[in-house]
């Protein structure tokens, strides 16, 4: 049995090039003994370094246990109120099932439900749910535990985000196997929030209700995965839930592994080192310089993800001098991004960002790509002379002097090494002072949205569905505030009624229309900037396969390690 | 004695008593807010979701009335609940505290274990080749930084010999043998600099003891060089090392918070950290009193033995 791993230049968009070619396989469903197969067969996919991963799914192999190294410890498993990240979601979705879930072409299709359906006005969402599926505590799963969730959700801090953000306000039992989400207005990427946390895992609302706290260390789930130990820090350990509804594509009993065991392991360093070392059988990363490391490492495998998150930062337009376009387009064009991405360790991995989209998203435009300010310090040069020579000048200094910024990131070292490459490009035009502080992430993200910022470095975009988080970016800022630049102007104005626009209906061309016109106006008034995408990547032991090529129950290809979420429900183990 | 003990143990009160409050008192200060990290950042945070969270919290009151309130509290053994997990703060501390505790004194032993000998060896040689080269291996770990050390040692019996786990960490209950292997790279590197640093106190209080007229008596009666070490010399050479070691012990269970973070150990440490990025403060008070704790009681410790070893200060009165 080999895994390959190859370089193959030319290859096109991430997993919509996969060719999944899957041998017959034979029905063990034991805990011990490899599947039969029919003949040797591969899965291949590209990851975005245009890597070609090939899977062994010919021989699919039960049993065994794989160590998980994690940035963090998870917030818990109550999905209802904790916030989730990768580690998280990593560790949850092994627990728990979600109703809906993101597949290789960007669109949500069932998991836990078997079809969901809107009206017209996209205002009700009828979800049809799986029959025969059971809790680990035997519980049966029907409409009801999707009615009963709802007060939880309602009060947990995770939950009452994504019903806000959803604007769902209420939940309707139609049948024993039909539920009917009611929302105050329409909204066109609700199944997004089905495929999340807050309200898209379903959990026992029985026994979360009985001991909210202790949930956490003992999760009902109807996962492929039951939770045998909780240790806080030093390891989570899940065993393989025998009873699991699921099966893949060739009808074999998922999952394969018989234990997960999941490590927060701080260190980026350390956490390389103990895959490399065999300490642990897999780590995840969104570390540009761990990417590097990670790729001169041997004897492990690498995947790596780029998707739609960007770093980069904001100017918050409500304070001069970043009120002035001028400014603000000055400063972008004053943006060197191949310097910053250098600065962060992440030459050679993450692209250079120019909207919310990847180049590998439906959503990406080639239009907003050119219409992007670029790096040209004569451009940013005469912009700027021409407002620090501006009578009427918003700032208020005097006509001549440099303008005065503050640009702030929390202190991470490669963050702060990042703003210094930004803030010397700004000083290189001769027309501006910047001042670097540095706060905690806590208090960086209370200072956005106090609106005590100036310039602040920013994350924008995210792998699902961005029309919630562009919704509440656009909105007018007495409404939202997560408009964190205080955007507002014609052409905000006109963006907010497009991103609403495209909220309400179903059709992709005419969604895509309104967010291609969205980045154009962000790209025409600049009122946020970007560096580069976020590489993500999953390091593994050679010896585990299914992290890539993984399908949902109704033989869609999924989006194989997207946000650096591994689905562990697809993995196996080879023998060594 | 009775005195001696009364005397340490009203220091002992007072020092909690002043840590807590300046710990208390810091911690107000620090900037931020905790409600921005008990709220995932696309919470709507309108006044009221705010002002509820902050009234359930007390974040409100003035800080000495949270103080005292947190005082009163605390002395009916509840520290609080953390404001991110919602675990109490005292069972978050008692589930960590073996790790560190142990981490801090199997640090010890392997320092005192490398320690002894080498400060006997190189008084005993003293101004030999063995004494220089002794004390040249000292003067190297005292410079080396434990995190530098950690690094080498999951380099070297991680990555390329493989011999020990890289990182993690075993219960004792589960596996004893387990747990030694994971302590092994993690206690090494806190114990280089408490090596040195105790090598080197060992040497140089050997060396004056073994000028002391007894010592020479001693030997004039023909006992050997190993007796009069081990038996004559060692413990009136120890009471440096004795105060040292209560200063150490106390500054290591607070001080491993970067090997806890580097060898990913679920330690006090860690959790610290964990709570000072988290705002949580009812966790970073609650670890900070009880590492202070430790510190006092422990030096407290130190000076009753001080009474035991040395009967001068016995006589003295303390």
């Amino acid at each position: 049995m080999r895994v390959a791993r190859k370089k193959t230049r030319g290859a096109v968009a991430l997993l919509a090039a996969s060719a999944l070619v899957i041998a017959a396989c034979g029905g063990d469903d034991s805990d011990s003994g490899p599947a039969t197969t029919a003949a040797p067969q591969t899965s291949t996919t590209l990851d975005q370094q245009n890597t070609e991963i090939e899977e062994n799914v010919d021989e699919r192999v039960y049993g065994g246990q794989v160590i998980i190294g994690l940035e963090a410890e998870s917030n818990g498993f109550r999905p209802w109120d904790d916030s989730c990240s990768t580690n998280c979601y990593n560790m949850s979705a092994a627990v728990f099932d979600k109703l809906l879930e993101y597949s290789a072409s960007g669109e949500y299709v069932p998991w836990l439900a078997t079809g969901y359906e809107p009206n017209e006005t996209l205002d009700e969402w009828t979800v049809t749910l799986r029959e025969g599926v059971t809790f680990h505590n035997g519980k049966a799963f029907n409409a009801d535990i999707i009615v009963d969730m709802l007060p939880l959700q309602r009060e947990g801090a995770g939950g009452s985000a994504s019903i806000t953000g959803s604007g769902l306000l209420d939940i309707e039992k139609v049948d024993e196997f039909t539920v009917k989400y009611i929302l105050g207005r329409g909204n066109v990427s609700f199944p997004s929030f089905l495929e999340r946390y807050g309200l898209g895992m379903v959990f026992d609302p029985e026994a979360a209700a009985a001991d909210p706290v202790g949930f956490d260390s003992a999760p009902v789930g109807t996962g492929p995965f039951t939770l045998v130990k909780r240790d806080i820090d030093a390891e989570t350990v899940l065993e393989r839930n025998p009873n699991y509804w699921g099966t893949d594509s060739q009808g074999n009993q998922l999952p394969y592994l018989d234990r997960l065991v999941f490590r927060p392991i701080p260190d980026e360093g350390t956490r390389l080192d103990s895959v490399v070392s065999g300490t642990v059988d897999a780590m995840i990363t969104l570390r540009q310089g761990t990417i590097r490391d990670a790729r001169a490492a041997s004897g492990i495998k690498l995947i790596e993800f780029q998707g739609n998150n960007t770093g980069g930062g904001m100017f918050n337009t409500a304070s001069p001098p970043f009120d002035d376009v001028r400014v603000r387009r000055a400063l972008v064009h004053a943006n060197n991004q191949p310097a910053v991405i250098e600065a962060l360790g992440g030459t050679g991995i993450s692209a250079s960002a120019t909207q919310w989209y990847s180049p590998d998203s439906p959503w990406y435009s080639q239009k907003v790509a050119d219409a992007w300010p670029k790096f040209d310090l004569a451009i940013a040069t005469e912009l700027l002379t021409e407002y620090v020579n501006d009578p009427a000048r918003s700032d208020g200094l005097a006509v001549g002097s440099p303008i005065e910024t503050t640009l702030s990131c929390p202190p991470d070292p490669t963050l702060i090494a990042a703003m210094q490459v930004v803030q010397q490009t700004w000083e290189a035009t001769g027309l501006v002072k910047t001042e670097l502080t540095s706060f905690d992430q806590a208090t960086h993200i209370n200072m956005a949205l106090g609106d005590q910022h100036h310039a602040h470095c920013w994350r924008w975009a995210d792998e699902g569905d961005n029309q919630s988080g562009l919704a509440t970016f656009l909105a007018p800022p007495e409404l939202s505030v997560l408009n964190f630049p205080n955007w507002s102007s014609e052409l905000a104005s006109a963006s907010f009624a497009l991103v609403q626009q495209a909220g309400s209906v179903l059709d992709f061309d005419t969604r895509y229309a309104a967010y291609e016109q969205i980045m154009l106006n962000i790209a025409t008034e600049v009122p946020i900037w970007y560096s580069g995408h976020t590489a993500i990547a999953v390091a593994v032991v050679e010896e585990l396969d299914g992290l890539v090529n993984w399908t949902t129950p109704d033989s869609s290809l999924g989006s194989g390690i997207r946000g650096g979420e591994v689905r562990w429900i697809g993995v196996w183990r080879t023998g060594s | 004695m009775p005195q001696i003990v009364l005397s340490r143990v009203a220091r002992l009160l007072a020092t909690l008593f002043a840590v807590s409050f300046i710990t208390f008192f810091m911690t107000s200060l620090l900037p931020g807010d905790v409600v921005d990290v008990i709220l995932p950042p696309t919470a709507p945070r309108d006044p009221e979701t705010v002002a509820a969270i902050r009234a359930e919290l007390r974040l409100d009151d003035p800080m000495l009335v949270r103080y005292f309130g947190w005082l009163g509290d605390a002395l009916q053994g509840d520290f609080g609940r953390s404001f991110v997990s919602q675990r109490p703060v005292l069972d978050e501390i008692t589930a960590r505290l073996p790790i560190t505790i142990q981490l801090t004194f199997v640090a010890i032993l392997f320092s005192l274990i490398a320690a002894v000998p080498a400060g006997v060896i190189c008084a005993y040689r003293q101004g030999t080749w063995i004494d220089k080269s002794i004390s040249g291996v000292v003067q190297v770990l005292l410079s080396i930084p434990a995190f530098v050390a950690g690094i080498f040692l999951i380099w070297f019996f991680g990555v390329k010999t493989n011999l020990l786990p890289a990182t993690g960490w075993v219960r004792i209950s589960e596996s004893p043998w387990g747990n030694f292997k994971t302590v092994l790279l993690p206690a090494s590197s806190l114990a280089f600099v408490q090596l040195a640093i105790f090598a080197r106190l060992i040497r140089a209080d050997m060396i004056t003891t073994l000028q002391e007229n007894y010592v020479l008596s001693a030997r004039a009666k023909g006992l050997s060089d190993r007796y009069i070490l081990l038996r004559h010399a060692l413990r009136p050479s120890s009471l440096s090392l004795i105060t040292v070691l209560g200063l150490n012990i106390g500054s290591l269970l607070g001080g491993t918070v970067v090997i806890e973070q580097l060898f990913a150990l679920p330690g006090l440490g860690r959790r610290l950290l964990e709570g000072i990025f988290n705002r949580d403060l009812l966790v970073v008070q609650g670890i900070v009193l009880f590492v202070a704790s430790a510190y006092v009681i422990i030096n407290t410790l130190v000076d009753l033995v001080y009474v035991v070893v040395d009967p001068r200060i016995r006589r003295k009165g303390g």
